[in-house]
This record gives structure tokens, sequence and C-alpha cells, in this order.
């Protein structure tokens, strides 16, 4: 390891506001239990995800990378490999939800179940000692594959050997079927089974799809933090570019999956299906549905086509915010219709658990960023990725 | 009666092509063209080329196709030929996204390739360096500039001069039937 290589540290005042945000995010929550637990309990739910999606989507992120041998990003593959440092808080927040168990899901009454006959026939999957196992299962494999990814990842920088490389491109492909295979269920048992009677073999492509999109976001926004630091020759214009580009067409693959579910339920028409819409598609939820598809594709959409705006720090920095509040948006109308009835609330519950989410992923991640080497300085695609008066760091 | 056709100059490295493109570009030459076996990184600035009006071409053809692809739809099953069906409204969008979408793409798709013709002004099946022998060498390891009699700058001794003077090798001039 160079000891010239870039390094990365927050000031201070920057720290303190992070600090003040969580533990306002912590105290809603605590506050919320006893005030409000019946509409707490949706929004840790929704936040939990959240903040899931945005660490997994940074393991697949980098998973796609090993397998497909890219070479552009390894200037800045330390930025995801921070982001699933919240793999773990996740967790814990996952062994959290459990306490909320009953407040959720209407499954886990065993009186609700026995009185209904369809609940009857899913209870063989969908009660309580089985969910508990599943998610420990899911969390357990994915901060597994995060874990090992990133180990190889720093050992390479000690000692620089190809073979970490190797290895990460193996470890990235068993992770791609297992944590899809995994993220599918863990979407069905999260979200989708808050409807229990309701079905959609499309669902988990449309959290999927909005898991990779917001986890794009947060990585763009954690790389203009890192260019506004001082590393603009480190994390080049070409990077931002390709990564909004990515963006970009993400925003567009979730789109096309959330018109494949909306366009085939409303086709068929079948009451078992609509019951899902009926709820989100009148009144407040319905103008809730609108703005979700504006910010989640048409203003990611529009903004982003422009050369120039995939090449600006500004312009990526409020369209990267503007997808997070877009999927906070997306999870809301996913979790919230069942469990709060026929108008949507927006207040304190919603707005401070949310916050204080966001504070603790920037807090953990930009923690992170400051304790592990900023640059891979022993990759093999290191030379690749940086422009060519750069190429310095990667030969030292 | 021959007349020049085009004047090109050879150059040894990648490097050496695009720093001469940038003395032509600064010469104040606009109609030349420069000719490697694979794309150099830089070359359109040496050159002074602007960026291609592509992706506006591209992007107009989709919105039009986006907007054939609804009205056609629409009209149809609102004017034309109005007909219920399964209960659904006369004017129901969501049905009609898929084809909407289909016809954005496939516009676009055409905007594309047959923009990208008419900039390149294709087809075209010959070009006066091809006259020269030594040009086919651009395939493997040849690097040339050409310049053209219709640069307002072009004189044929001046620029064949000129070419020589920024380190082109084996200047040639082309001639052909007028």
């Amino acid at each position: 390891m160079s000891n010239n290589a870039p390094a990365f540290s927050l000031p201070g005042s920057m720290w303190k506001t992070i600090f003040v945000f969580s533990i306002l995010g912590l105290l809603v929550f605590i506050v919320g239990l006893f005030l409000a637990p019946e509409r707490i309990w949706p929004n840790f739910l929704i936040n939990e995800f959240f903040l899931l999606n945005l660490g997994l989507g940074a393991v697949f992120f980098l998973a796609v990378l090993y397998v497909s041998n890219a070479g552009w990003a390894a200037a800045f593959r330390r930025v995801p490999e921070a982001v699933t440092s919240v793999l773990p808080v996740a967790g814990v927040g996952a062994v959290i939800l459990i306490f909320g168990i009953h407040t959720l899901y209407e499954w886990s009454h065993e009186t609700t179940v026995m009185m209904d006959p369809i609940l009857r026939g899913k209870s063989a999957w969908l009660n309580e000692p089985f969910f508990i196992v599943r998610l420990a299962l899911y969390f357990a494999l994915w901060i597994f594959f995060a874990r090992i990814m990133m180990k190889q990842s720093l050992r390479q920088d000690e000692d620089g050997k190809l073979e970490h490389t190797f290895k990460n491109v193996r470890n990235s492909a068993i992770f791609l079927i297992v944590g899809t295979i995994t993220f599918v269920l863990a979407s069905i048992d999260m979200i989708m089974s808050l409807q229990p009677h309701w079905y959609s073999t499309v669902f988990s492509l449309i959290t999927l799809s909005g898991m990779i999109t917001s986890s794009l976001a947060a990585i763009i926004i954690l790389m203009v933090i890192l260019r506004a630091s001082g590393l603009k020759k480190i994390i080049t214009r070409e990077h931002l570019h390709t990564m909004s580009n990515l963006l970009l067409s993400f925003s567009v693959f979730w789109v096309y999956m959330w018109v494949s579910q909306h366009m085939l339920i409303w086709y068929s028409n079948i009451p078992e299906e609509t019951s899902y819409y009926i709820f989100r598609h009148f009144g407040g939820w319905g103008s809730l549905s609108f703005l979700n598809v504006v910010l989640n594709w048409l203003v990611p959409f529009l903004a982003l086509l422009p050369r120039v705006s995939k090449r600006s720090d500004k312009i990526l920095l409020q369209v990267s915010i503007v997808v997070l509040v877009g999927h906070w948006l997306d999870l809301y109308i996913m979790v919230m219709p069942p469990l709060m009835g026929n108008e949507p609330t927006l207040g304190v519950w919603e707005i401070g658990t949310f916050i204080g989410m966001l504070a603790l992923f920037f807090g953990v991640v930009l923690r992170k960023l400051q304790s592990i080497p900023l640059v891979p300085v022993n990759d093999p695609y290191l030379v690749e990725s940086l422009p060519e008066e750069e190429h310095a760091v990667a030969l030292k | 009666m021959k007349e020049v056709k085009a004047i090109i100059a050879s150059f040894e490295t990648p490097g050496e092509l695009l720093h001469a493109a940038e003395k032509v570009r600064d010469e104040g030459y606009t109609r030349f063209d420069c000719h490697s076996p694979f794309p150099i990184h830089g070359m359109d600035d040496a050159m002074g080329l602007k960026r291609s009006p592509l992706g506006f071409i591209v992007g107009g053809m989709a919105v039009l196709g986006a907007a054939v692809g609804l009205g056609l739809q629409g009209w149809v099953t609102t004017v034309e030929y109005p007909l219920i069906l399964s209960g659904k409204a006369l004017w129901s969008w969501q049905a009609y996204i898929i084809i909407t979408f289909a016809l954005f793409v496939l516009f676009g798709a055409f905007g594309a390739v047959f923009g990208m013709f008419v900039l390149n002004r294709i087809p075209r099946w010959h070009h006066p360096v091809f006259y020269s022998d030594r040009f086919a060498s651009v395939t493997d390891d040849g690097f040339f500039i050409s310049i053209e009699p219709g640069d307002p700058k072009f004189d044929a001794e001046n620029t064949a001069a000129f070419l020589t003077a920024i380190g082109g090798k084996d200047v040639e001039t082309i001639e052909g039937d007028a």
C-alpha cells in the first residue's frame, strides 16, 4: 500500500449533523412505539427494507462488475464496497422487525388464519417461526457474501496477488444466483405478504429494479461527496457519466416492470388480482401512485437524457435525491394501504424515520470510507479505470 | 481532363496523426479527414469536430413514433370504430402502452440508422482516396490525413507543402477525371 494514496475525511460539523439526525430518527421510532405503534411499525418496515436495498444493491453492482470483468469502475470500487457495510445494520433492523410481526402481518394471527381458508392454505410458508428462520437465513447469506468480497478486495491491497480478483469473480457468480433468489423471496416475505391473499409474479422484479436504482443513486451521491472533498482526479467525470447511464437504464427498467404488473392486472381484471390496485388507484393513493412514476421514471429519464446532465455533479446529485425519495414513496405505496386504510397520511412518523434512516446510512458508509484505503491500489483493472495522468497511483 | 480530387499524407503513429490533425485544424481547414485502423482518443477535439446531431434526430423520431402509436390507437378506438371491450373505457391508455413503446423504439432505431446514413452521406460507392495504392494500409497500420478541394483554404501546391511541413510523409496528390 502506498503512503500517498488519497484519503477522505468529512468535516466534524457534517458528522454532528449526521449524528443528530440519526438520533432524531431513533427517538421518533422509540416515541412512536408508545404513541402510535400501528403507524410506526409500517414505517420501520419501509426504512428497514430501504436500508437493506441500498446495501444489497451495492453487492449486486459489485458482483456484476466482477463477473463481467469490468475495468471502468475499479477506481471507485471502494464506494459500493463501503455501501455494503450497512447490511449488518439492516440485519439488526431485521431483529427489531420481529417484534413488529403481529402489528404488520395479518397471517401472524392464528385466529385469523383459522377463519380464512386461503391463509390456512398458505400457512406452511407464512407462519411466524419459519418467517424468522428465513429472515435470519437471508441476512446471514447477504452479510456473508458482502464480507468475503470486501475481504478479498482489501487483501489484494496488501499482497497484490491476482488470485483475489479470481476468487471474487467466483464469489460474485455464486452470489448473483443466491442473492437474486433470496432477495425475491425476501420481498415476497417482507412486503408482498402484507396482503397475503394477493400475489403477483412480477412483484419481486419491481422491488429488485427499485433496489438497484436506489442503490446506484446512493453510490452516485457518495461519489459526488468524494469528488467535492478533493478526489476529482480519481473519481472522474467519465465514471459519473457511466454511473448515470446505469441509473437511467435501471430507472427505465423499473417503470417497465411497474407497467408490466399494472397493465396485466388491469387487462385481465380478475378480482383477486385487482384488489391490490383498487386501493392504490383512487383518492390520495391514486395521486401518489402517479407521483411515484414521475419521481422514479419521468424525472430521471428526462433529466438524464442530455449528455450535459450526466457529467454535472450538481444535476446528478439532485436527480439521485429525487430517485431516493421516489424509492421511499414506492415502498410507502406498497406497504401502507393495507395497514393504514383509505387515505395516505404523512407526518412526523414518516418523515422522521426516513431522515433518520438516511442519516444512519450515510453515517455508517462515510465512516467506513474513512477507515479503508480509498483506491484499490493493486487491482489489475485500476490502470484501465484511471485517466492517463493518474496512472502513477496504480503503478506505485 | 484531370483534376485534383484529394491530397493525402501519411503519418507513422496515432500520436503523430493526432497532433497533425490539431495543426490542420488550427491552420483553418474544415473539409479534411483523418484515417486510422482504430479509433483514437481525443480525435474529435483535435479535428475540431462538433458533436453529432444524431441524438436529436433519434430523440425527435422516437417522440414522433410514440405520438403516432398513441394517436392511431386512440383515434381508432374512440373516433373511427368505437367498441366497448370487456367493459373498459373507450380511451384505455393502459392498453396502448405496448404499441406506443414499440413504435417509440422502432422510430428511434430508424432515426439512428438512416440518420447515420444521411449524416455520413451513405451510400457512396467510391472515394478518390482509394485511387492511392498506399491508402490500403489504413486498415492495417497506416495513419492518413486527407484534404479535399471542397475546402475553402485548399490550394493544390500550398496544401501539399503544408502537409509536408507538419510532418506528413509521402504526400500524394490524387487526380481523377473531371
